[in-house]
């Protein structure tokens, strides 16, 4: 997938324009792709255009070298693509969890008993039963399992282009960590996976490569552990690194040796381990 | 221990009968306190924040806050004005697309007239770095901007109490940080009591309190230096030490350092300084 020279400017309430994206152009071709930047800064609206539901003012979007925009290539597009959104009640609409989950798999043409089986197994990779909460009503869930139905509803399409908007916000580190998991699991499947968030250690623990926005431009986009490493680098962007960065980076300013670009616990006490032997 | 400004007594709570939520939760905040309450998702923290600010009825148990008795229907007004929330999502709890007129909102429900509502929400919007914001459109500010309003509309009904459930989590880093120092200045300033709930364990080992809940009750209670340094604890609530917790039990595994584990990275730089 090959987003070139997008743009995307909103009417505000004022009537003032304002430029959500400028001028991206950017590759996706698959692993998993960090997208980090301050509120407003564009991550939802890149989102929203690689998925095909926001067309861009201007600029192409294309899939295996084929017009995704428009005709069949908008078409295969569509069909290949899993959003999940930064509010995940917002994309429910069904009356029980069994059916918000099925329904993608039945529009896209899967039989009632194949539904059933991939919501299960979808909602069974966010930690939750089918057969515990498949009749609930979705907007009568927690805030935390709100979110898990949301992603196991994309993640039963198996979609070929997985987008996630902030997907572990709110949840507790057990659901964080399947979270994770049935992301990497998809990348490894072979899905391009694009996750929007604003904590570096969630990126830390999933992402291949980061890309940063600011102000709707590509301000930084490189290998995971070369941009959420260093602390500095972020900070100058506005963004904040990965916790263990920033401990690595006050730990350095108080004169403690600290080699490498710890990014976990576990990489950061071995930095130190190594730092005091030396 | 000061003024008790929260006194729960054995609060149970279940929405769908034979599914409970909240057992037997007691709880005593004192006045000026910051008290963060922390557990897996579904382990009632939201619940029991709903208490505080009677947005659900009180099933079993007793709880007083700001000494009002939030069993009594006839007195849920003025709880809710002793005690203010701040939600997940700014954008759903905006009332006004006006800034001023969002924050205004509370004090002219309670009785305030037009000028004293106005200059309520101006001296309101100061206190969390948002003067001058009055006219501005609530929806064209950033994610911190409008946790800052939501805070500010509390503040200008004068709570004695605030209550931010996951206040922080769609905000970015930037934001979040606007929010703790706007939430420190009103504690600093006004004695505003603050109870945090929360995933972010750095966030919660610069509480005075950190409470675990599991299951529905109260699993610990304690210093954020005991609490958060307790890992069977934390693991059997379903939660996660804070990074510097876990940093600390690989370097004293290792035979690197020895002693009580600091909770902040303040404390792990100063303790391998020494």
């Amino acid at each position: 997938m090959r987003l070139e020279g997008a743009s995307v400017t909103y009417e505000g309430a004022a009537g003032e324009r304002n430029r959500a994206l400028d001028d991206v152009t950017l590759s996706l071709d698959g692993g998993v792709t960090g997208l980090m930047g301050q509120t407003g800064s564009g991550k939802s609206t890149l989102l929203e255009v690689l998925a095909g539901v926001l067309p861009p003012d201007s600029g192409r979007l294309l899939v295996d070298g084929a017009d995704a925009l428009r005709g069949p290539g908008a078409r295969r597009l569509a069909a290949s693509v899993g959003l999940v959104f930064q509010i995940p009640e917002r994309q429910f609409f069904e009356s029980t969890v069994e059916r918000e989950v099925c329904f993608g798999l039945l529009a896209r043409g899967a039989g009632a008993r194949e539904a059933r089986e991939r919501a299960a197994s979808a909602l069974a990779l966010m930690g939750l039963d089918l057969d515990e909460i498949g009749r609930r009503s979705p907007f009568a869930l927690s805030g935390g399992q709100q979110r898990r139905v949301a992603i196991a509803s994309v993640l039963a399409l198996r979609p070929a282009l997985l987008l996630l908007d902030e997907p572990t916000a709110g949840l507790d580190p057990r659901a964080r960590a399947a979270c994770l998991a049935a992301v990497r699991a998809a990348a490894e499947g072979g899905a391009t996976v694009v996750v929007a968030s604003h904590d570096a250690n969630t990126l830390a623990a999933v992402a291949d490569r980061v890309v940063a926005l600011e102000a709707g431009s590509v301000t930084l986009d490189g290998p995971m552990r070369a941009l959420l490493g260093d602390a500095g680098l972020m900070r100058a962007h506005g963004l904040e690194g990965a916790c263990a960065a920033r401990a690595a980076s006050a730990l350095r300013r108080a004169g403690v040796d600290v080699p490498g670009t710890p990014l976990t616990a576990e990489e950061l006490a071995s930095a130190i381990a190594r730092g005091r032997a030396s | 221990m000061g003024e008790k400004i929260v006194e729960a007594r054995d609060i149970g709570h279940a929405y769908v009968r034979g599914r409970t939520t909240l057992r037997g939760v007691s709880l005593d905040i004192s006045r000026g306190e910051l008290v963060a309450i922390v557990g897996e998702n579904g382990s009632g923290k939201t619940t029991l924040a709903r208490h505080l600010n009677a947005l659900i009825p009180l099933q079993d148990g007793e709880l007083r806050v700001a000494g009002i008795d939030a069993g009594d229907p006839s007195r849920v007004w003025e709880l809710r004005r002793a005690c203010g929330m701040v939600f997940q999502n700014p954008e759903n709890q905006f009332v006004s697309s006006v800034v001023g007129e969002d924050v205004a909102f509370g004090p002219l429900n309670f009785g305030a007239d037009e000028p004293e509502a106005r200059e309520a929400a101006s001296v309101a919007l100061s206190a969390v770095g948002l003067a001058g914001f009055e006219r501005r459109d609530t929806h064209a500010l950033s994610g911190g901007q409008q946790q800052r309003v939501a805070l500010a509309g509390v503040l200008a009904c004068d709570a004695d109490v605030i209550v931010l459930d996951e206040a922080t989590s769609m905000v970015d880093p930037r934001g979040r940080d606007e929010l703790v120092r706007a939430v420190a200045r009103a504690r600093d300033e006004r004695g505003t009591t603050v109870i945090w709930i929360t995933h972010d364990m750095e966030l919660a080992a610069r509480a005075d309190r950190v409470v675990v809940m599991r299951e529905g009750e109260v699993a610990a209670d304690g210093i954020p230096a005991d609490v958060l340094a307790d890992e069977a604890l934390l693991e059997g609530a379903g939660l996660e030490p804070p990074l510097v917790v876990r940093v600390w039990r690989e370097l004293e595994g290792a035979g690197v350092v020895a002693g009580p584990a600091p909770v902040t990275v303040e404390g792990l730089v100063s303790a391998l300084c020494e």
